[in-house]
């Protein structure tokens, strides 16, 4: 069992993870072994590790697009199980950021903001101004009907940015989102969801194997073999 | 949405449409061609004031001959106006295709409803006179005076007659006896067209029918109307032409599965992504089926459109000139519409469930 929750009263729990595994292949690989871990509401956390350890399973889990092999999470805490909603968790309380950008090719950048709020209640008009706003905000609002194949990785990335954030969203789950891009444009990347952060405090957790992008962040969770093997957090403010 | 993922591959919706229209064209020129013959049969017969036909049974499209005195007996039943017996054959006249020839007894009603537009009707029932309808005028590229072979004998021509009706104007009509003679086939006819009394309601005409049939032997007695629909033969041509189409149709039906499935594989990633970003799966269903029968009322569109084009084109064709006029009418149109909407949402089905099903996670680690 993990620690509760209240381990770190000031600030509510977004998610209660407890001894956590996935096999793939019958039980022949272990992606993840064990993972216990608790993220506070407004973590800027960055998961750190070798190719292959299992980062980007546990994203996903987290996300709801893989389903554990065992043990269980808790979001805000409702057991992540069975009778979750997890489209409308998906739709409304997360937002994903990949390594490879999946922008949809044939739609602009505008269109691909308004992508997942065209799963929600809202009119066509509330969404354009969103999408706008959105775009405005990452930079991009020179761009907005261009294709994605006219863009380049940057500002590819800053677009799926733009779209996660779409549905206002209280934790953003961040793969590789520096991956493709060179130092540069990932710095750029890296200060936008600091800003993102710091701005509106929403949860960010950076999966990443590149100690510089870590570095942006607040609290470092380090992994190998499927499992947590250090937890620092830096500066010692704790927030 | 579902317009984006059409047009990505252009070229392949093409193709795709194209096949659904195929059979789509099919269907309208080839039923369409059979119910016009339906068609143009019918409103022959109602020009001739026709209400009720009896004919020889026969195994062919064309009836069997019958002795020109039945004439007489069917007359003689309460419920008819009158009687009239035509011999009714097709015949390759002169140098071109078959054309109908009808002989027409002098003094019946089968006169009545041919209007001259040139020249004159014949004078009496022995003058060795034919009349032309104007668009068996035309084929044959004759006017008033001049002569025309059928089979054994010479005749003139004295007249051009509109007759109200795309069978009747393609035919030439001559007395009774003269056709007869010329074909070697004296006293005999094979349709007696019957006018009802004004009072006889469409159910006594039926049962007409049934006392006719039972009570002479060897005839049958059909509605005008249904003539053709109650032929053995026209039965299977039009259950062939539906069959033919159909077959045509089902190649449209392999066709825009591929598209789909091919569309939906390809998409696995923006699947994964849409249903990462939070789509319920009833969404992503939706776009594919959208999308399925988008290709298929794509198809119809263009397949009406060229099947009436067919059909237009067959109608002129030196063939089938003045023979039928073909017929698409609201029925036909709205079950293709029904048949195109089936193949889209029968072909969306399974590609949609296989895109609802795409698991994100594997989607999306590419
Ligand atoms: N769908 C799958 N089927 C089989 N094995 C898988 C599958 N997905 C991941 N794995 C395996 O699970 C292990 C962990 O994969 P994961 O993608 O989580 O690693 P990672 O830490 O994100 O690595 P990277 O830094 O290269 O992205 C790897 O050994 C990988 O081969
Ligand atoms: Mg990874």
């Amino acid at each position: 069992m993990t620690l509760p929750c209240s381990s770190s009263p000031s600030r509510g729990c977004v998610y209660q993870i407890e001894d956590l595994a996935k096999d793939y292949d019958g039980g022949r690989i272990q992606a993840l072994r064990s993972v216990n871990l608790t993220i506070h509401e407004g973590d800027f956390v960055s998961i750190l590790g070798r190719s292959g350890c299992g980062k980007s399973t546990l994203l996903q889990m987290l996300g709801t697009l893989e389903e554990p092999s065992r043990g269980s999470f808790s979001y805000r805490g409702s057991a992540v199980d069975g009778n979750f909603d997890s489209c409308a968790y998906r739709s409304r309380d997360i937002g994903f950021i990949f390594q490879s950008f999946h922008l949809l090719p044939t739609f602009t950048a505008l269109e691909n903001v308004l992508m997942p709020m065209l799963a929600t209640r809202t009119t066509q008009r509330e969404r354009m101004g969103r999408a706008t706003e959105l775009l405005h905000a990452v930079g991009l609002g020179e761009r907005l009907n261009h294709m994605p194949s006219k863009l380049s990785g940057g500002e590819r990335q800053r677009v799926a940015i733009a779209r996660s954030l779409a549905n206002q969203p209280r934790v953003l789950l961040a793969d590789e989102p520096t991956g493709n891009l060179d130092s540069e444009s990932g710095n750029d990347v890296m200060e936008l969801l600091s800003r993102i952060h710091r701005e509106q405090g929403l949860t960010v957790l950076v999966v990443t194997h590149d100690p510089v992008v870590a570095a942006f962040t607040r609290r470092e969770i380090r992994m190998k073999d499927g499992m947590v093997v250090s937890d620092t957090v830096r500066g010692g403010s704790g927030l | 949405m579902a317009l984006r993922g059409l047009l990505r591959r252009p070229l392949r919706t093409f193709f795709t449409a194209a096949g659904v229209a195929t059979g789509i064209a099919a269907i309208i020129a080839i039923v369409g061609l059979s119910s016009g013959m339906e068609k143009s049969w019918a409103r022959g017969l109602k020009a001739r004031g026709t209400d009720v036909v009896v004919s020889g049974k026969g195994s062919g499209i064309m009836p069997g001959l019958i002795d020109m005195n039945l004439t007489g007996r069917i007359a003689a039943y309460a419920e008819c106006e009158r009687a009239t017996g035509v011999l009714w054959q097709q015949l390759s006249i002169e140098d071109s295709s078959m054309i109908v020839v009808s002989g027409r007894e002098w003094s019946g009603f089968g006169w009545n409803n041919l209007k001259v537009t040139g020249g004159r009707l014949p004078q009496n029932g022995e003058e060795q006179a034919v009349v032309l309808g104007i668009t068996a005028a035309e084929m044959l590229g004759k006017k008033p005076g001049d002569k025309i072979q059928i089979e054994l004998e010479e005749f003139t021509v004295v007249g051009i007659v509109d007759g109200g009706a795309v069978v009747e104007n393609g035919s030439i009509t001559l007395a009774l006896p003269l056709l007869q003679k010329a074909v070697g086939y004296p006293g005999k006819i094979n349709f007696v067209n019957v006018q009802l009394k004004p009072m006889v309601t469409e159910t006594a005409a039926r049962a007409l029918c049934r006392r006719i049939e039972s009570e002479v032997p060897g005839l049958r007695a059909t509605l005008a109307s249904e003539t053709l629909a109650s032929n053995r033969s026209f039965r299977m041509i039009r259950a062939g032409s539906w069959a033919t189409s159909l077959l045509a149709i089902t190649a449209g039906i392999f066709g825009v599965l591929n598209t789909m499935l091919m569309s939906v594989f390809e998409r696995t990633q923006e699947l994964g992504l849409l249903s990462a970003l939070g789509w319920r799966r009833r969404q992503i269903v939706f776009m594919v089926m959208v999308e399925s029968i988008a290709l298929a009322l794509a198809g119809y569109v263009c397949g009406v459109v060229s099947g009436l084009g067919m059909l237009t084109g067959l109608a002129r064709s030196p063939m089938l000139k003045g023979v039928l006029e073909p017929y698409v009418g609201p029925e036909l149109l709205l079950t293709s519409l029904g048949i195109a909407l089936l193949v889209g949402l029968a072909c969306g089905i399974y590609p949609a469930w296989k895109a609802a099903n795409t698991s994100p996670g594997v989607a999306l680690r590419a």
